[in-house]
């Protein structure tokens, strides 16, 4: 899984540097707001994924490596993995980068890029996104499956939005996430959350495993 | 005896295509040739000895081990060429080659660099700089780099000079010579099989036509060439294709002691090329 991993990110090096060189240019510019920046890790993080997916299919790189003593299950979960770790490091290097060039807010006050709410927001957030990606992806291949994501991910966010407007003033995921763990107390609430990354996850993984099996080339 | 592949009763539907009822072996320490016209179904066989497509019946035993069950361990010892190779074209072949090194347990860095040499490959140049000839012989390389007990060859010759496919035909012969080793060689070319395959399986529509060894076929099938006469209809059942034009007809047969003991005298006999069993077996009821 890891030569997968490692062949990957060689093949596609130098489009990674111009991703991570935009998410460097975030802080300055003046356009959109700062307070987004470490979800914008997960965003390059996709980004990162579909430059990989995009040389693949371009090169039709898939028909020599499932030549090769490479098994297709190996290959989708390397997928997943990689996505996870894009992602993941996405929002890292975005919260670093956010830490140092925002460190306190207008009014003095430190900013909470790290509250336990916000991060959970981010891994429930790209997780399930990832889920649907990929699953889109093993089911439709690369063009049609990422249409239909991008269409999903549109309607749901507008559905979020609108639920939320249609809330309290001051509704907000973190602020939902946070009455959760009060209702739930801190240890249930991380098992449910963990449960909310991990089963979609795991569905997805096994849909594309057994979508990708039945794939021709 | 032992194969290094066996297939069985192989079938597949496939966009529109059938293949039937496949079935032809290749034994350890040999060369088989694989033709037949586009479209024939060559290409399709080769996908699914490779996995990349799935049967719908029959079986495939490699080096021993079924192709489904042993996948793994049949494609560490397998090395292939595809009439396309598909690697990264923006890397350079140093880089494709840290692609691919990695997945073989046999990997032999040392073979490779010698290969590179001996095919003036230049290994800091990018894959999509290079000519179809040059790529071919990367991904040949590539497959004779890890110690291979079993070489699939798709149309490998296609874009060499005939410098290099003369120099390819010595390598595969070289490599043969090991009789654990085999090679299936599928291609238009089939000067090229004529030199060095030992067995020729030749496939049209789907279904083989014949696999046996070249010897047999070269000695057996042999072109009759004559007059109005060879129409005749008692004659008709011997022919496996024939050819009316306005010098006179030509005809096909794979029996050619019963071609000589009919014409020997009224027609010219000649051996028939591989050339001439695929193009009188695919277009041999007609006028030239």
């Amino acid at each position: 899984m890891l030569k997968l991993i490692m062949k990957d990110l060689l093949a596609a090096r130098w489009f990674l540097l111009l991703v991570l060189f935009i998410g460097i240019l975030y802080p300055i510019q003046p356009f959109w707001p700062t307070e987004i920046l470490p979800f914008m890790g997960g965003v390059y993080g996709f980004i990162a994924l579909f430059i990989i997916f995009f040389l693949e299919d371009r090169n039709k790189t898939e028909i020599q490596f499932l030549s090769m003593p490479v098994q297709r299950r190996t290959i989708v979960r390397a997928r997943y993995l990689l996505g996870s770790l894009l992602i993941v490091l996405g929002g890292v290097a975005t919260t670093a980068l956010s830490i140092i060039a925002f460190p306190l807010t207008e009014s003095g006050e430190p900013r909470l890029f790290l509250s336990m709410e916000i991060v959970l927001a981010f891994f429930l957030m790209y997780a399930f996104g990832l889920s649907l990606y990929l699953g889109c992806y093993h089911r439709l291949g690369l063009g049609r499956g990422t249409i239909l994501f991008v269409i999903a991910a549109i309607v749901l966010i507008t559905l979020a939005m609108l639920g939320l407007k249609g809330g309290a003033k001051s509704l907000s995921i973190p602020g939902i996430l946070r009455a959760l763990r009060a209702f739930l107390g801190t240890p249930v609430f991380l098992v449910a959350a963990a449960a909310a990354v991990i089963v979609p996850f795991a569905v997805s993984l096994r849909l594309s495993t057994r979508y990708y099996a039945r794939r021709e080339f | 005896m032992e194969y290094a592949l066996d297939i069985r009763n192989l079938s597949k539907a496939y966009g529109g295509f059938r293949l039937n009822d496949v079935s032809f072996s290749l034994p350890r320490g040999y060369i088989m040739g694989l033709i037949g016209p586009n479209g024939a179904g060559k290409t399709t066989v080769i996908k699914l000895i490779l996995n990349l497509i799935r049967r719908d019946g029959g079986e495939i035993r490699i080096l021993g081990l079924d192709n489904l069950a042993g996948e793994m361990e049949i494609k560490s010892r397998l090395g292939f060429v595809h009439d396309t190779p598909f690697f990264y074209e923006h890397l350079t072949l140093a880089n494709v080659r840290k692609t691919v090194a990695p997945f073989y347990r046999d990997w032999d860095d040392g073979q490779f660099r010698h290969l590179a040499d001996e095919f003036d490959l230049p290994l800091g140049k990018k894959f999509k700089a290079l000519s179809r000839g040059m790529k071919m012989k990367f991904a040949l390389a590539a497959a004779l780099s890890h110690k291979a007990d079993l070489l699939i060859l798709d149309e490998p010759t296609s874009g060499l000079d005939p410098v290099f496919r003369r120099d390819l035909l010595k390598k595969l012969s070289a490599f043969i010579q090991d009789e654990g080793k085999a090679v299936l060689f599928s291609t238009h070319i089939t000067s090229d099989l004529e030199r060095i395959a030992d067995f020729i399986t030749f496939i049209r529509g789907g279904e083989i036509v014949f696999s046996s060894p070249r010897d047999q076929i070269l000695g057996a099938w042999v072109v009759v060439k004559g007059g109005p006469e060879l129409l005749a209809a008692e004659h008709k059942a011997l022919f496996k294709g024939i050819r009316q034009g306005a010098y006179g007809v030509q005809a096909l047969t794979a029996e050619a002691g019963e071609a000589r003991r009919r014409f020997g005298r009224e027609a010219v006999i000649e051996a028939a090329t591989l050339e001439d069993i695929m193009f009188f077996m695919t277009k041999g009821n007609g006028h030239a």
